[in-house]
Order: C-alpha cells, then structure tokens, then sequence
C-alpha cells in the first residue's frame, strides 16, 4: 500500500514542555488508522503541527510526496488534508448552512471582484455547493437546523457539523480529533459507517479517539502516543495486549 | 420657519458621509473583526490626495478616483506589516497611525498647506447655479451612499463576505478550511479605507476647504459610535446610527442660545451624553437599533 502521510522525528517543545519528542509515523492511504493515548500524550499537537498551525521545531512532514512542515495551514488544506478541532470551533454568529458553504477551494466568489462583476457565475456556483452542503446537513441529521444559528446547536451537533464542514473540503485526508466524543451512539454508528463508505472511496482517516471498542471496531492500525513518542504500532487486537500500551495508560513510569 | 430647508439639507449631507465612513468601518470591525482605530486617517488621506492632485492640475473626477485609491492603498500600507499584530495591538497602531497622518497635515506646508489647510480646488457639480448647490450635493452624496451601501451588500452575501464573517467569528476555522486569512484582512481594510476616502472627498467638496483638524481621533470614534448605536455587523443599522448620530449633534449645536452655557462646555456636554445614551443602549439593547438579538446571545 501506498503511505499518504509520513511524519518523521518531529519535536515541539512550548516553554520547557516538550510536547512531541521525536515522533514518528505513516499513515496508508485509503485506510482509517487511529491515534490513542493518555491525556497529555500529545496527540492534539502533533494534529496541529501536521495540519500547520504549530511549526514543529525539527522533522519532516510529507504529504502525497510533498514536504508540508513548512507551509502555512490553508497552504495544506488546498493539498487535501484538512483536520477538525477537539474543542469544537463552530462559527457562531454564521448559519448551519453558511458553516458548510464556506468549506469549498477555489470559489469564485470568494474574490473581491467576481461577485460584482460576474454575479451569475458566482450565483451557480453558490447553486451547486449548496446543494452538497444540502446532502451533508441530510445524512447528518442536521437539515431541520440549516437556517439556525451555528451558535444554537448542542456540542453533539457541533461536531457533526464540524465533521460535515471538513467534508465539504473534498479531502483525501481528515485528521479527526474525538469526534465521537459527545455523539449520540446511534449516530455514531451511522457516522462510523459513512466513514467507512468513505474510505472504500480512497479517503483517507486518522483518527484520535479514547472510546477504545469504536477504535478496534473502526482501525486497521493504531499508533499509541504517550509522553509525545509513539510508543506501539500495529492492528487493535496486537496493541490490546501490549504491556507498554497498559503501562502508558496506568501511569507506569518505564526506566531507561 | 427661517432655518427650515437649507438647515436640513446640511444636516442630510453630513449625515450622509458619516454614513458611508461608518460603512468602511462596519465592514472592519462588524463583519471582519478588524479592530481599527485610525479609520479618520483614510478620511483625510483621501481628502488630501484629491485636492493635492487637484491642485497639481489632475482633472477634478479623475483626482476622486486617486484619491479613493490611494486611501485604500494607505490601509494595505498599514495592515502590511501590523495585521500580524493581536487585535488590541493592532488598534493602537492604527491610532497611532492616524496621528501621524495629522501631524504629517500639520507640519508639511510645502504639500498639505500646514495648519492653514488647502483651498481653491475644482469642486464637482460647479455647474450647477448657486442656489441649487447644496441640493445637487445632497443628491450626489446620497447616490454614492446607496452605491456603496449596494456594492457591499453584494459583497457581503457573496462567498468573499462569507470569508469575511468566518475570520470574525475564529479565524483558526477559516485557515483550516482552506482560506488565506492574512489576505481577506488585507482586502476588508482596503476596501474600508477606500470608502472612508471616498467619505473625506465628499467632506472636503462639503466645506470646500481642508484642514488638518477635521481629522482628530475623535471623527474616528464618532464613526464607532454609530457603527455601535446601528448594531455592529448591520449595514442598515449602521445608516440609521449615522442619522441618529447628526440628528443628534445637529440639535445639541443649536442650543446655545437657549442654555446657559459656553459652546466649548456643550460641546464636551454633548460628548458625554452621547457616552450616557451608548451605556444606556449597551444595557436595554446591546445588539444595537437593528443588530439581531439572536446573535448577541450567542457570544455568552
Ligand atoms: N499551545 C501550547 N502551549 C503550551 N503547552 C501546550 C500547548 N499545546 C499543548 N501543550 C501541552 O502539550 C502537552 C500535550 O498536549 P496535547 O493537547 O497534545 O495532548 P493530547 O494527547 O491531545 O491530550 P488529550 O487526550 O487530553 O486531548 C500537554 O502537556 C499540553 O499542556
Ligand atoms: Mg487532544
């Protein structure tokens, strides 16, 4: 299989706290792999140097075959990798549909110019994404909510609609910071399954999760961070079992 | 009644350019976020570019263009190197800024006229008889009002507005979803400063004359005053604050025969009751005139 995300020795540190200490993984392209580890381990920020709003302090990131540690986040977004946020950033003073409509690359309408002088084409367009964005909000449970206030949503439906907003990037990957958390477990299992749906297209996903079951049931493989160094790797059943993996999760201080 | 007409018409074109100078600012701060504090710097560089172009001997319609242009090229100027500033930060640079354009009015003779100011420029509308004028004026500022007024709403229902309101509401989201934020802010400052040159070139036509202290901090604040009173975000809203705002300054510029009191103690008078009527609003309807409850709440 092809590696579609490869991140080498990546270190940051924030004033004497050494966040990611020399991380390295791959992330297979068309899989859904998932991240876990305790609190603090890091994972969050590795998510935020990957997709640039951190610069890492040293190490290489490599996306599709091209170096993207040094380029500034809507840069890596244009290159189809596109992250939510574990504390939801619903925009809120925006409506559902609004949220949605925003996500699409290279609008014309997003220029200062085209909306004035070329209306029309600009009209069709808007036509066209919000149609997708109509088909999102539908199969998110979320089209009874279009013309309300992003602010007004419950924190489950915040992450559904920051889910569908990275959606509406047209990503070859999504790096999905606990998405499930809060999601009711009938809907998670009807997001798990469009994931996959998804990911049978060619998506590819990395995810973190704590929900360990919704894991195993989800990931070909998992990579497990603790103290900001992956520390096992491998299929859910192997990881399970991994004394190091039990020991992180414990608090067990290793030696050496 | 003897100040009738002519009275309401004065009242109407200031009102009018206040309007659109409050415009430039509402799309800032109320669709941007754009903390700015030196939005009367644009006012006066466009005044100043038109007239001085004028003057030089560029065709009086041509020299408006300039003048719009070269006011928003002055915010690019500014926002360049300061956008990349914390908002708070980035207002004090801006006020600073708007010093330094007066200053720079006030002490280079040789171009701005110094304290003295500028006149004897090309006037628009010069055609037009005398006792015709101040109508002629009216109607021209309350074309160029509509104009902007139309132009922005286009651009703020556009997908480019859209860009615009998710960097007001966190523009870590705008990155992530693909946007270049540093630019939107760049174009939003850009085309508020042009308006706000557009509005300093009208000014300059109303009082056919230009003077370093038409551009005081305080005109900048009374631009946020009326974004605030209209509700911010709220382009109606910012129109209705601006005729409020003159209403209001008109009236209280009149008393003076009927208070006893000195016209500098009514003019700090009206100041701070200005102050008292935005507490007041900021209790009963924090929102503002026309802004939208709905979306105030959501701020808590
Ligand atoms: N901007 C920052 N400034 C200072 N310290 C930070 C910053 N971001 C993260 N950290 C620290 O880095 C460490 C790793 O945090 P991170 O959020 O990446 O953990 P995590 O694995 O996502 O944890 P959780 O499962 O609780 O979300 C923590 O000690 C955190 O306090
Ligand atoms: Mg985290």
């Amino acid at each position: 299989m092809d590696t579609i995300l490869s991140v080498k020795n990546l270190k940051k540190t924030f004033d004497g706290i050494t966040a990611v200490d020399g991380c390295t993984l791959d992330v297979e392209k068309g899989t859904i792999t998932g991240l876990i580890g305790p609190n603090g381990a890091g994972k969050t920020t590795l998510f935020n140097i990957i997709t640039g709003f951190y610069k890492p302090d040293s190490g290489e990131i490599v996306f599709k075959n091209k170096k993207i540690d040094q380029l500034p986040t809507y840069k890596i977004t244009h290159q189809g990798l596109v992250r939510t946020f574990q504390i939801t950033k619903a925009l809120n003073r925006m409506k559902v549909i609004e949220n949605l409509m925003l996500s699409p690359k290279k609008q014309t309408g997003e220029s200062l110019i085209w909306p004035i002088f070329n209306p029309k084409k600009v009209g069709k367009e808007e036509e066209e994404i919000r149609d997708k964005a109509m088909e999102l909000l539908e199969f998110f449970d979320l089209m009874e909510l279009k013309d309300e206030y992003a602010g007004a949503l419950s924190g489950g439906q915040k992450k559904l609609l920051e889910l569908a907003r990275a959606l509406m990037t047209d990503p070859d990957m999504i790096l999905l910071d606990e998405v499930f958390a809060g999601v009711n477990p009938t809907l998670s299992n009807k997001l798990l399954d469009y994931i996959k749906e998804l990911r049978d297209d060619g998506v590819t996903f990395f995810l973190i999760e704590h929900d360990i079951p919704l894991v195993m049931e989800a990931c070909q493989e998992v990579y497990v961070m603790s103290e900001g160094k992956v520390i096992a790797k491998g299929e859910p059943e192997e990881i399970k079992n991994d004394q190091k993996v039990l020991d992180a999760y414990l608090g067990v201080v290793h030696e050496g | 009644m003897a100040i009738g007409i002519s009275y309401i018409i004065s009242l109407l074109i200031l009102f009018g350019i206040y309007a659109i100078f409050a415009l430039g600012l509402n799309l800032e701060w109320g669709f941007t976020g754009i903390l700015n504090f030196g939005h009367v710097a644009f006012f006066g560089i466009g005044a100043y570019s038109t007239v001085i172009l004028n003057q030089m001997g560029v065709p009086i319609y041509i020299a408006i263009v300039a003048g719009i242009i070269i006011a928003g090229l002055f915010g690019v100027l500014v926002a360049l190197p300061a956008m990349r500033l914390r908002g708070d930060y980035f207002a004090i640079v801006t006020i600073g800024f708007s010093e330094i354009v007066r200053y720079f009015m006030l002490n280079e003779e040789w171009l701005t006229g110094g304290p003295l100011g500028l006149r004897d420029f090309d006037i628009p509308l010069s055609f037009v008889p005398s006792q015709y004028y101040n109508i002629a004026m009216l109607i021209l500022v309350l074309a160029l009002l509509a104009l902007t007024y139309l132009i922005l709403k286009a651009l703020i229902n556009s997908p480019w507005g859209r860009v615009l309101k998710s960097i007001r509401e966190d523009e870590d989201v705008s990155k992530a979803l693909g946007k270049n934020v540093f630019r939107y802010k760049i174009q939003s400052i850009a085309l508020g400063s042009a308006i706000a040159g557009l509005a300093g070139i009208l000014l300059a036509f109303n009082h056919k004359y230009l003077n370093p202290n038409y551009y005081m901090p305080l005109i900048t604040f009374y631009a946020w005053i009326i974004v605030i009173l209209g509700g911010s975000g709220n382009n109606k809203g910012t129109i209705l604050g601006a005729l409020i705002f003159w209403t209001f300054m008109s009236l209280t510029r009149f008393s003076p025969g009927y208070l006893p009191i000195s016209s500098t103690d009514l003019g700090a008078l009206r100041m701070v009751i200005i102050g008292l009527l935005l507490i007041v609003l900021m209790m009963y309807k924090p929102e503002g005139l026309l802004g939208n409850k709905e979306e105030l709440k959501l701020d808590i």
